[in-house]
Parts: structure tokens; C-alpha cells; sequence
């Protein structure tokens, strides 16, 4: 993985931190902070494990967030349509 | 198998991150103009908020964009400082990415120093602790 890659982990791992809400970002932004430190000392496979496991944390993230969302627009929606039922049920 | 491993090249790719940042951030700003944040009850919580009763790092992330979409830099930042002061960082960020990707450009050797990683982490988690001081001066940090 090149030194790049390490960049754009940490740039979603701060994305992810900034709007996903959760402690999990910052486990990403130290393990692309990691990742990039061993990249600078020449351990390239240590770094990459490194970036694997901050991609990880990044992911999970922002699929527990997504899934936060999703839950809370089912809820809307479902409670939308109860208050909107007896209308249509006098219509 | 071949046509798997090549769509999990492109999957990886900073081409379609970019990609996909980039569209979930045009539909998000156009969710903030249609569903205003600074209305309470229009979005939900958010867990961390709803469980600890603390403000993460992002609080106020939302309507801070919000606010910066009408060019109120100073009521931005006062809903999330570090939203509004990192967004040109990450820009700045993306493009160092993207250059490399780019034939020309890649001889250019932009690299972030693994020091700015750390320095980051301790603004963010500095900033994660001060906002949630109710002490005034520090109040201004809190969403």
C-alpha cells in the first residue's frame, strides 16, 4: 500500500469521525496515524496491517451509522403512516 | 473470479472513493437545503449524544454545513469549530491523494507527514474534551 492510500485513510477516518459519531473514528484516525508512522520507518508490512485494520474501523462506522439512519427513517415513516391512516380511513 | 478481483481493484481505487464521498456529500447538502438541522426534531440525535449525554467531535456538524451554505463562516464555526476549520485541510488532503493518481503530477512527492496524523488526533481529541467543559469561554466550542 502506498503512501497515498495511508493519507486517504486518515481523511476518511475523519469523515467518518466527524459524521458518523462514533468513538470507532478515532480507533481509525490512530491506526492511519500508525499506519503512516511505520510507512515512514520502512515497515511496510506493519503498516499495511495497520491501514487494514483503520479501513475497518472506518467501514464499520459507517455502516453502523447507516444503519442508525435507516432505522430512524423506518420509524418516521411507520409513525407517518399511523398518523396519517385515520385521515384516509374518514376520506 | 478475474471480473471479482478487478471489481474489488476498482472498489478500493481513490478514484471511486472520491467517487462516492463525493456524491454522498452532494446528496447530503441538498437533504440540509430541503430538511433544515437547526430545527430540533427534524434529524434524530445522535446515539453518542443519546447515550452519554456528551458531544462527540462532530456535534453540530450538520448545522454548521447548514450555516456555511449561506456563508455565515462565523455561525458555523460556532456550531462546530473543527468541522469548519478542517474541510479546506481535508480538500487540501484530497488533492495530495488524487495528484499521485494523475500521470504529470505524480512525480510530485506530496507527502503528509505522519507528525500532522498525530498533531490531528490530539486537536480532535483536545477539542472532544473542551467542548463538553460548561465553563464559559469553552462554552463557544459546544454546538
Amino acid at each position: 500500500m502506498s503512501g497515498s492510500n495511508h493519507t486517504l485513510n486518515l481523511i476518511l477516518a475523519i469523515l467518518a469521525t466527524i459524521f458518523c459519531c462514533m468513538p470507532l473514528g478515532i480507533v481509525a484516525i490512530v491506526f492511519s496515524a500508525i499506519g503512516m508512522s511505520r510507512q515512514g520507518a520502512g515497515d511496510h508490512a506493519g503498516a499495511e496491517s495497520a491501514a487494514r485494520t483503520a479501513r475497518i474501523c472506518i467501514w464499520v462506522s459507517v455502516g453502523l451509522s447507516l444503519a442508525i439512519w435507516i432505522i430512524y427513517l423506518v420509524i418516521f415513516v411507520a409513525l407517518l403512516g399511523v398518523a396519517v391512516l385515520p385521515f384516509l380511513a374518514l376520506a | 473470479m478475474r471480473g471479482m478481483v478487478e471489481r474489488t481493484r476498482w472498489v478500493g481505487s481513490p478514484w471511486a472513493t472520491l467517487a462516492m464521498v463525493s456524491g454522498v456529500a452532494v446528496g447530503g447538502l441538498a437533504l440540509l437545503r430541503l430538511v433544515d438541522p437547526r430545527i430540533p426534531g427534524n434529524y434524530p440525535a445522535c446515539p453518542f449524544l443519546f447515550v452519554t449525554g456528551c458531544y462527540c467531535p462532530g456535534c453540530g456538524t450538520l448545522r454548521a454545513l447548514a450555516t456555511l451554505m449561506e456563508g455565515d463562516l462565523r455561525g458555523a464555526m460556532g456550531y462546530n469549530l473543527f468541522t469548519t476549520l478542517s474541510l479546506p485541510i481535508l480538500a487540501v488532503l484530497t488533492v495530495v491523494v488524487l495528484s499521485r493518481n494523475v500521470a504529470p503530477l505524480a512525480r510530485f512527492e506530496l507527502r503528509v507527514p505522519p507528525l500532522a496524523a498525530w498533531g490531528l488526533l490530539v486537536v480532535i481529541l483536545l477539542f472532544w474534551g473542551l467542548r463538553n467543559v460548561p465553563a464559559h469561554p469553552l462554552t463557544w466550542l459546544a454546538p
